[in-house]
């Protein structure tokens, strides 16, 4: 290396935060690539250089591979698909095949890391167990959003550096190791010389500094990444906190400079350089295991994609020729969440003249929401999306307010007073008693539980949205109160154009009700309950979303508006908004006192046959949990998933996206007689209307994030539970918050806990999108952001011609025609006979639908 | 009043949970359905028992006005003198006690069935807690401190097995470890005092008795183990360490009110220990920002005001105060997973974002220094940690630093010694000779501990050090029969095979290896009941005829080879596999 080599601080953090962890506060998780800092990387690339960088699992075990093969899940046709993919030569691909059998387990692959090399200097306990306690308790100190009693000291006014040094100056009591003479030096300068001077005692080279931090930092991957998130978006604390990536990064190196003097005396001297830097996505040659595994993997995926391809391909779309509804008709819009696709295909089959839709769960209304319970608003759309507007529910009679908890819920709580001297004193003289009593109840019979909690930025049926407003009126907190007319005009004309809707409409004619159902879920003692909620609301439920786009469609205003630009919406729909809650299958309908007489009865009709579908629903849902019996009536099975989502012990209330292998967009006539499994995301998609493809640019700009996050959060937990998971639910403490750990000084756990993952098949996303094949690439190509995902192979895009069904999937450099794809070999009359039929992840199979 | 019935059914409380729990580790059962049904049936049996024994001591009370009945006393062990008493009888706080016993077990193995669904080692759980659960029931029935022994020690292994119960992760191995420390120096008291126990010796038998409450209870200066157990499935640590375990210390001194009650000294040194422990732990769980944490340390704080109330001799508010609080942790626990969603719906309805410093009373008294230091002092936990560190294991460290690293130099010495002692012996200075080959034992002792990598060596040094005790007491007391050195000697022989032949690796299944090695460790750390025991129990018998300096030695090299034991397991079969995957 020639030239001077100049180090500069900012640029580092820059890029070693990239390589950190993003999980930001566990109230608001987000389902996210786990590799997100290797996306840039093609996939089976990415994994492997993730891998020795975090000290991973590239992939499953190879025993894993082999047991699914002779359990059927991996076919033959499916590993010489895959080998025709990875091996260029025709004539090697029997030998690779022959080498898959013969797989070795392979080792783990370890970095060479240079703040090892301090393990032999020190002797006894490691760098990291002289620090990290002491450094955990500082900064769990000062980021703790209000579970311990004392925070660090000016954690709401000083900066994590400066507290800390204030705490160390101030005390006359030592804190070891920040007492010895080197820290304390160090803790004399700015936060930034302070990491200069600590990098240059531990490390003698520059150019071996950005190693080092990065290093240091990843030992504690989940709190280094935890600071970074909350350095770059400071909203997601409710008690602001002026936490900076610097300033961690100067008290842990101040803290290893003064273990190290602690241990090795004054004069320490640095690492020696015996190596060059290294980059951590740098591409290396596979090893052979590495390589046998990738096709393995592939093979994996492959069994399935063959499998739903070949249905998709096969679907004829027969029920939406069979029934030419009358008007008079129903119509209801879901989330493209994998869960509510089952709850469509059995409202389907309870009234097959109900037509379903799916689109994403914000129903294109982007805002922030204020519940009347509520002093702080919170978003409800996804996450990449800036709201310009605020939404905020208004009592219409004197509300009784719920801030004030009854006496006696206090004294039953998880108030930190209770842990006190005094306070705690008195009450476990009294408290125990009738903590026993409800625990009992609790434990033994859990169907008399309410719903603990009362969930975060909810609706409550007795009170109104303030959902439009005047031009005139001023904005509050930077954010406009309320929607104009013609914004929720516009909003709500994209969504019925982009979901096909106004297509439908052409053919058949208005519905006489449409029912919106946003989705959210309600369970107890689980700490990862943003993750059960709405993906594309950010972790919150979509009620309030579904309420305000029925209103808007209802107004007369509005629709007005809508008849001027060509949508006429007839007086006899009525548009409802509702909620699903997906752990307890409940149905909530909002504002049903406003549905006009004559619709009444319809409503009331259908509502009927949501509730038979809602059972239906848990039977199937039942059908993975292992602690309830196969043969269960459906009513039976409702009663044991509302009890579920309110038992206490229960880590299991409701499986999540843990099934989830696809993504379809396209028509319903695509999917309507497949048997899915709860494993797809659909969104409602007419590529007819779209020639250029520029609504499946917008859609796929929506969808892919949210989708592939969560498959790929779902993927690398199944992977590796304990580095990029955060292995079994039961020995976590909630720590600070904001997160969980395990023990008092454990780093914070990032990724889903194996309760969630365990049933999951990992497996790729796979994309199907209804439209030709150059204009799906097109599409794709079009958001760089869209294509980066598609190009590197995180989610395999596929597209289903819809003239010719011809399929096609990106790889390499476009779009490849697949033949030989297998019709469904399983036919089921309805999902209640597939459902009978196993316990473990089902084939797509076709329906006959009599 | 002794009936037969009664008898039984005071016995099937303790035999109920413990057949379940010798079932489940024995057979090698998989249907969660059965683990668990054995589980709840031998609950509810032993709970059934309770409450018709209940009902039988209630009927005592009224028609016949005994407060309390209890077993014949029948002999466990007999060898030459020495006799190992059992015998169980049913008390008020017995009664009391027992009925939290048996709630919380049920709560929490009802609990358990579908919590610990599909966890690996749904098994061990179960056979674990139920193993801690007639551990408990003894504790408390047991009438004499010989049988408590034995059922505190089991309480000790079963606290280690489920703080370890991730055994693939290195925390919990090594924060079961350091409990399981503090177990050992506390088990010392209540084995000495078990031998004080009859005799005129109260002020000593009740500050011994404290030092094992002490230890038990997380009061000081123990306490800072009780957060770092929070290691297991989340109900075990509600069971332990909110409710039982970690009161069992201040039934203890209930218990054995009447031993101690005669001494003001005990008094004042149980309501010293108590109110600090107090005040310190409530500081320490005001700076825990993790919910178990938080809760760990509250709880010692209320049973160190408990230790107080014990000292005062308000006892039967001691007995009020101690389960409402074992029932008020358990529950917080239990339901310590809510605590986000909870404390986030507080402070999103009130607006309040934070449970403000500056609202505190206290607080605002204090300078800024004032805050600064305490909050350091809070979250160093009072360097009770480090002091603790510094005065015992320390020096062992040191010492084993220090040793000659040619160990044939070792063993030339040691020879020379023990020959000089001998020659002492008959010279008639047994005393001193007895000295010089415990402090040898001492010294093998250490070298077991600083080849702790190698098993087998390990296991030998600590087998040496077994038959260097042996001998000390032999050469201590030439003029008696050498049948208990003899005993001894054998068994710690039998034992060590055992141990060696489980963790060498040599055998195939891991199960039987476990188990092997499992049961030689105990043996080599005289755990109770098991013949080694008896051995330990009659050496010190004839060690306290020596001398009583003499006798604390060898109780403390006892629990420091027990402690070795129990480590060594822990390194072969849970330390070397995670280093070698590392």
């Amino acid at each position: 290396m020639s030239g001077v080599f100049i180090f500069d601080l900012d640029e580092t953090l820059h890029r070693v935060r990239h390589w950190l962890p993003q999980q930001g506060p566990i109230k608001d998780f987000v389902h996210h690539n786990t590799l997100h800092a290797f996306q840039h990387l093609k996939f089976h690339d990415a994994v492997r250089a993730a891998a020795k960088l975090y000290n991973a699992n590239c992939y499953m075990s190879a025993s894993f591979y082999l047991d699914a093969y002779k359990s059927g899940s991996i076919n033959d046709d499916a590993i010489e698909r895959a080998l025709s993919w990875s091996v260029s030569t025709p004539t090697e691909r029997p030998l690779v095949k022959q080498r898959l059998f013969a797989i070795k387990p392979p080792a783990k692959p370890t970095g060479e890391r240079i703040r090892d090399r301090w393990q032999s200097k020190l002797g006894g306990p490691s760098l990291d167990r002289l620090v990290h306690p002491i450094l955990i308790r500082l900064i769990g100190g000062y980021l703790d959003q209000g579970l311990s009693l004392w925070r660090l000291p000016g954690a709401d006014q000083l900066e994590f550096y400066s507290a800390v040094v204030s705490l160390v100056q101030k005390s006359w009591l030592p804190l070891k190791p920040l007492n010895s003479p080197g820290a304390q030096q160090l803790l004399r300068m700015p936060a930034n010389e302070a990491v200069y001077s600590a990098l240059h005692r531990l490390v003698g080279h520059e150019d071996l500094f950005e190693d080092y931090i990065r290093e240091a930092l990843l030992a504690l991957p989940g709190w280094a990444g935890l600071v970074s998130a909350c350095e770059m978006s400071p909203a997601s604390l409710l008690s602001a906190r002026a936490i900076r990536l610097v300033d961690y990064a100067a008290i842990s190196l101040a803290l290893e400079v003064g273990a190290l003097e602690q241990r090795l005396g004054p004069n320490f001297s640095p690492l020696e350089r015996d190596r060059h830097p290294v980059t951590p996505d740098s591409v290396s040659q596979p090893t052979d295991t590495e390589f046998l595994l990738s096709i393995w993997q592939d093979a994996y995926e492959w069994s399935y994609y063959e499998g739903v391809l070949g249905g998709v391909a096969a679907s004829t779309g027969s029920r939406s020729e069979a029934f030419n509804p009358p008007s008079g008709d129903v119509w209801a819009f879901f989330c493209i969440d994998d869960r509510e696709c089952s709850l469509r295909r059995h409202l389907e089959e309870v009234d097959p003249q109900i037509e379903t839709f799916a689109t994403a769960g914000f129903f294109g209304l982007d805002f922030m929401y204020k519940g009347i319970d509520d002093s702080i608003a919170g978003k409800h759309c996804p996450v990449l999306m800036t709201p310009q507007h605020l939404i905020i529910e208004e009592a219409e009679a004197p509300h009784s307010s719920r801030q004030t908890l009854s006496w006696w819920r206090k004294i039953f709580s998880l108030e930190p007073e209770a842990n006190t001297f005094f306070r705690g004193w008195v009450l476990s003289y009294a408290l125990g008693f009738g903590a026993a009593l409800r625990l009992a109840a609790s434990v033994f019979k859990p169907s008399l539980n309410r719903v603990a909690v009362q969930p975060l930025s909810t609706v409550n049926p007795g009170a109104r949205l303030r959902l439009s407003r005047d031009n005139n009126e001023a904005k509050r907190d930077g954010l406009w109160v309320g929607y104009s007319i013609s914004e929720l005009a516009d909003r709500v004309k994209n969504l019925l154009k982009s979901s096909g809707a106004l297509n439908e409409v052409a053919q058949k004619g208005w519905p006489s009700l449409i029912a919106f159902f946003g989705h959210g879920s309600s369970s107890v003692n689980n700490p990862y309950f943003a993750a059960y909620n709405c993906g594309a609301c950010s972790g919150r439920m979509g009620a309030p979303n579904a309420r305000a786009f029925a209103e808007a469609a209802n107004m007369r205003d509005v629709r007005e508006l809508l008849r001027q630009g060509g949508i006429a919406i007839p007086e006899s729909t009525w548009f409802i908004g509702a909620l699903h809650d997906t752990a307890r299958d409940e149905v909530t309908y909002y504002d049903t006192e406003k549905i006009p007489t004559r619709m009444r009865i319809q409503f009331h009709t259908f509502s009927q046959r949501m509730q038979l579908a809602l059972s239906r629903n848990s039977l199937e849902r039942c059908r993975r949990f292992d602690t309830v019996s196969n043969d269960i009536k459906p009513e039976a099975a409702l009663a044991e998933v509302r009890t579920r989502a309110v038992s206490l012990f229960e880590p299991r209330p409701e499986y999540n996206h843990a099934t989830n292998a696809a993504c379809i967009i396209g028509r319903r006539r695509m999917t309507e007689d497949l048997f899915l499994d709860r494993r797809a995301f659909l969104s409602s998609y007419d590529p007819n209307g779209d020639e250029t493809g520029e609504q499946l640019t917008q859609m796929l700009g929506a969808v892919i994030p949210v989708c592939a996050g969560i498959n790929l959060e779902y993927y690398f937990s199944r992977v590796d539970p304990t580095v990029y998971g955060s292995g079994s639910k039961l020995s976590h403490n909630v720590t600070g918050l904001i997160g969980v750990a395990n023990g008092i000084e454990g780093d914070i756990l990032t990724g889903l806990p194996t309760q969630m993952t365990e049933i999951h098949d990992p497996v790729r996303l796979l994309l199907i999108v209804e439209q030709d094949a150059s204009t799906a690439l097109a599409a794709a190509k079009r958001d760089p952001n869209v294509f980066e995902w598609i190009n590197n192979e995180w989610v395999r895009f596929a597209c289903i011609e819809p003239k010719t069904k011809h399929i096609y999937i990106y790889a390499g450099t476009g779009m490849h025609r697949l033949t030989n794809l297998p019709t469904p070999r399983v036919v089921w009359r309805n999902s209640l006979e597939a459902v009978n039929t196993s316990r473990r992840n089902l084939p797509a199979g076709r329906l006959q639908h009599q | 009043m002794t009936s037969p019935i009664l008898s039984l059914i005071l016995l099937f409380i303790i035999v109920a949970p413990f057949s379940g729990a010798a079932m489940l580790a024995a057979l090698p059962m998989r249907s969660e359905k059965a683990i668990a049904r054995i589980a709840i049936l031998s609950t509810l049996l032993s709970t059934f028992c309770f409450i018709a024994a209940i009902g039988a001591w209630l009927f005592a009370r009224i028609w016949h006005g005994q407060t309390s009945f209890s077993t014949p006393e029948i002999f466990l062990f007999h060898l030459g003198n020495y006799r190992f008493r059992a015998g169980l009888s049913m008390t008020a706080p017995a009664a009391a006690f027992l009925f939290l016993i048996q709630f919380t077990s049920g709560l929490v193995i009802r609990f358990s069935r579908i919590y610990m669904h599909r966890e690996p080692g749904f098994r061990r759980f179960f056979a674990v807690v139920l193993m801690f659960q007639a551990a408990m029931a003894l504790l408390t029935l047991a009438t004499h401190l010989d049988l408590l022994f034995f059922a505190w020690e089991v309480v000790g292994l079963a606290s280690f097995l489920l703080i370890a119960f991730y055994h693939e992760r290195r925390a919990p191995v090594r924060n079961a470890l350091k409990t399981l420390s503090i177990y050992r120096v506390a088990d010392i008291g209540l084995f000495l005092s078990a031998f004080l126990e009859l005799t005129s010796a109260h002020t000593s038998t009740g500050l011994l008795l404290l030092l094992a409450a002490a230890g038990k209870s997380a009061q000081f200066p123990f306490s800072f183990w009780i957060v770092r157990a929070m290691e297991g499935p989340t109900p075990s640590s509600a069971l332990f360490y909110g409710a039982l375990s970690v009161n069992a210390g201040a039934y203890l001194l209930l218990k054995t009110y009447a031993i101690w009650s005669g001494s003001l000294a005990v008094h004042l040194a149980i309501g010293l220990v108590g109110i600090t422990t107090a005040i310190l732990c409530s500081l320490f769980s005001r700076t825990q920002h993790t919910i178990k944490g938080q809760v760990g340390y509250a709880s010692a704080a209320q049973v160190g005001i408990i230790f107080v109330e014990i000292a005062a001799g308000l006892q039967t508010l001691a007995l009020i105060h101690m389960i409402s609080n074992a029932l008020f942790r358990c529950y917080q626990l239990l339901v310590s997973p809510s605590a986000v969603a909870y404390l986030l719906r507080r402070q999103t309805a009130s607006g309040q974002t934070t449970t403000s410093e500056e609202h505190s009373l206290f607080q605002r008294l204090l300078t800024r220094e004032g805050r600064s230091t305490l909050f350091v002092f809070s979250i160093s936990e009072g360097y009770l940690e480090d002091g603790l560190r510094f005065l015992f294991w320390r020096p062992l460290r040191k010492l084993t630093e220090r040793l000659p690293a040619k160990k044939l130099n070792f063993i030339v010495s040691a020879a020379v010694l023990i020959a000089i002692a001998i020659s002492f012996a008959q010279a008639g200075h047994a005393i001193a000779s007895a000295y010089i080959v415990i402090g040898l034992a001492g010294l093998s002792s250490v070298l077991s501990l600083e080849s702790i990598k190698r098993s087998g060596r390990s296991i030998a040094w600590l087998f040496i050090s077994a038959l260097l005790i042996s001998l000390s007491v032999w050469v201590g007391t030439r003029t008696h029969t050498h049948t208990p050195a003899l005993f001894y000697a054998i068994t710690i022989g039998v034992v060590s095979i055992l141990a060696i032949l489980g963790l060498n690796g040599k055998i195939s299944s891991l199960r039987i290896a476990t188990s092997l090695g499992l049961i030689g460790v105990l043996g080599l750390s005289g755990f109770s009941l098991l013949p080694t025991f008896f051995g330990e129990d009659m050496l010190l018998r004839r060690a306290f005829q020596i001398h009583s300096t003499y006798a604390f030695l060898l109780s403390c090299i006892f629990a420091l080879n027990g402690f070795i034991a129990i480590r060594i397991f822990a390194q072969q079969m849970w330390i070397s596999r995670f280093e070698a995957s590392a």
